[in-house]
């Protein structure tokens, strides 16, 4: 009597239920578009010391310092949004524009002649449009915390005031963060990303890294 | 065809109504206006003279000369070149339409190195011939003899001169006890006073040079693949005519220089590398300012000054126009 009882049990487990089956074909679409807007900070480039040099009248002697340069990109904040696709219940493939205004300062000193130090500026927009994936460590959905990471490249677009000059450079980053569930299909991300940006405002310096931090909230449609 | 003679003893000439373009092209008011003074064929046709000086050879002068012409025709902006036609009896400063240079002895000129000539058609300010003397008065070497004057290097400066550039002021100078300034240093082979003897450094061409003959004589895609930066230069709400700029990229470290040059302070500094600069304003003190204006009225009171804004220089275009304003001595 007992292994008729597991034989049914066995039979049960391999053989879904006509009824299981139909509530499966009935179940809603998983929502997988994902659109985001936030905000956050994109760190700043050391973009190098020079010195403004002349040759000097000699065979031996070091050049002749006109006067130093120290030029920096400085942090700013930003907006960013996100449009994403999720492939699985693990990855996401996605597409990201940020925007911020940064100031470039070039501190100017050390004057051969005795010019006052000054702090040269300029405001320059910052556009970053890049592709790439997220992936999701774990995918409990009891619990409302989501780790996972991240990465992608793209393009980062310099334009200087006056649109005078425009620049690009190629920026890709890694990085992670946490999802945070709201409701169903609301929630909230927190991304901390390091970029390396390959010229663009930072042409001549190679792979320039920078820091990246940003906040915002997602809905699944 | 009307011609004129121009003697440039230290290439003074210049100052002219109208902002021209960075370094100091040579220019001149003709028939018609101000026109600058530059060849208008190539390749350039250019004699030797047989006369030779201490230690130099003829032969092994015009091998240096043919050297020095060629760092001018290597610059790859640039769409001059230059044949060497024959060793001529002729001296240079000769009116008969060959450009010729060579050694000549003037002990009168006892400061003066080498000296550029020119003739040119009074219309177009097209150059029609072009003479350089090197005087004997001094000590000359071809291979850097820590005695005498470097003959390439200063070949290379006065063929500057014979394409029609005139000096630059990226240089810093000191005042010697027996008159005169020496060189402490030098951003550009246009600059007015040689290095000491024995230096080679002139033999290269610096950035500001490079600059100065791409925009006189610019390679088709030049104008659209570099930018130009504009402004004045204000003390007290006027104008400075005169006043020194320079502009320095902040990526490459290039140096290049111009003048503000007419009363509202205008300059123009072309033939500058897309990008980011640093701006600085001297006044013409570290040389005698008639070897770069024929005009009185340079202004030389004011301080040193380093301009507040970083200037983002456009391919193809230019800068919006910025003042940059200095103080009082």
């Amino acid at each position: 009597m007992t292994r008729l009882w597991l034989f049914v049990a066995a039979l049960l487990a391999v053989m879904p239920a006509p009824a299981d089956a139909q509530a499966r074909r009935t179940q809603p679409r998983q929502p997988r578009i994902e659109v985001g807007v936030g905000a956050g900070t994109l760190g700043g480039l050391s973009l190098g010391e020079r010195d403004a040099s002349l040759k000097s009248n000699s065979t031996t002697a070091a050049p002749f310092r006109l006067f130093a340069t120290d030029t920096n990109l400085d942090p700013a904040a930003g907006l960013e949004v996100r449009l994403g696709y999720r492939t699985t219940r693990r990855l996401t493939v996605e597409g990201t524009l940020a925007l911020a205004r940064p100031t470039l300062m070039s501190s100017l000193s050390a004057d051969a002649e005795g010019a006052a130090p000054v702090d040269a500026t300029t405001t320059l927009t910052e556009y970053v449009i890049t592709g790439g994936a997220l992936w999701k460590l774990s995918v409990n959905p009891r619990r409302r915390w989501t780790p996972f990471v991240s990465g992608g490249a793209g393009v980062a677009r310099h334009v200087h005031d006056g649109q005078t000059l425009i620049e690009s450079g190629v920026d890709s980053y890694v990085g992670g963060g946490i999802l945070y569930s709201l409701k169903q299909r609301v929630g909230l991300r927190f991304d901390g990303r390091a970029h390396f940006l390959n010229g663009g405002i930072a042409e001549g310096e190679g792979v320039s890294p920078r820091g990246a931090a940003a906040g915002s909230v997602f809905v699944l449609f | 065809m009307m011609r004129r003679r121009l003697v440039l003893a230290l290439c003074a000439m210049m100052a002219t109504a109208t902002p021209a373009s960075a370094y100091l092209q040579l220019s001149a008011t003709l028939t018609g206006g101000v026109k600058v003074i530059k060849w208008g064929r190539s390749p350039v046709r250019w004699f030797s003279t047989n006369a030779s000086a201490s230690g130099v050879t003829a032969a092994e002068f015009q091998q240096t000369m043919n050297t020095a012409f060629g760092t001018w025709e290597a610059v790859p902006t640039a769409d001059i070149t230059f044949q060497f036609a024959g060793f001529t009896n002729a001296p240079p400063g000769e009116d008969d339409g060959l450009s010729v240079l060579g050694f000549e002895r003037h002990d009168d000129l006892d400061r003066t190195l080498a000296a550029t000539g020119f003739s040119i058609d009074m219309l177009t300010g097209a150059i029609i011939e072009s003479d350089i003397f090197f005087n004997t008065t001094f000590g000359w070497s071809v291979s850097g003899a820590p005695n005498a004057f470097d003959l390439q290097s200063v070949a290379t400066h006065e063929i500057g001169h014979f394409l029609g550039l005139g000096h630059s002021l990226l240089g810093e100078t000191e005042m010697q006890a027996g008159g005169g300034r020496r060189v402490i240093a030098a951003a550009s082979v246009m600059f007015p006073i040689a290095f000491s003897r024995g230096v080679t450094t002139d033999r290269e061409l610096q950035p500001d040079d490079v600059a100065g003959v791409s925009v006189t004589y610019p390679v088709g895609d030049f104008a659209q693949d570099t930018g130009s930066m504009q402004g004045r230069v204000r003390l007290g709400g006027r104008g400075l005519f005169g006043a020194h700029v320079v502009a320095f990229n902040l990526r490459t470290g290039d140096l290049v220089g111009g003048f503000s040059l007419n009363a509202e302070g205008e300059f123009l500094i072309g033939g500058l590398a897309p990008g980011i600069y640093a701006v600085r304003v001297e006044p013409l003190d570290d040389a005698d300012a008639d070897s770069f204006f024929d005009e009185p009225g340079i202004d030389v009171n004011f301080k040193v000054a380093l301009y507040d804004r970083v200037v983002a220089v456009p391919k193809g275009g230019s800068t919006d126009r910025f003042d940059v304003t200095v103080q009082p001595k």
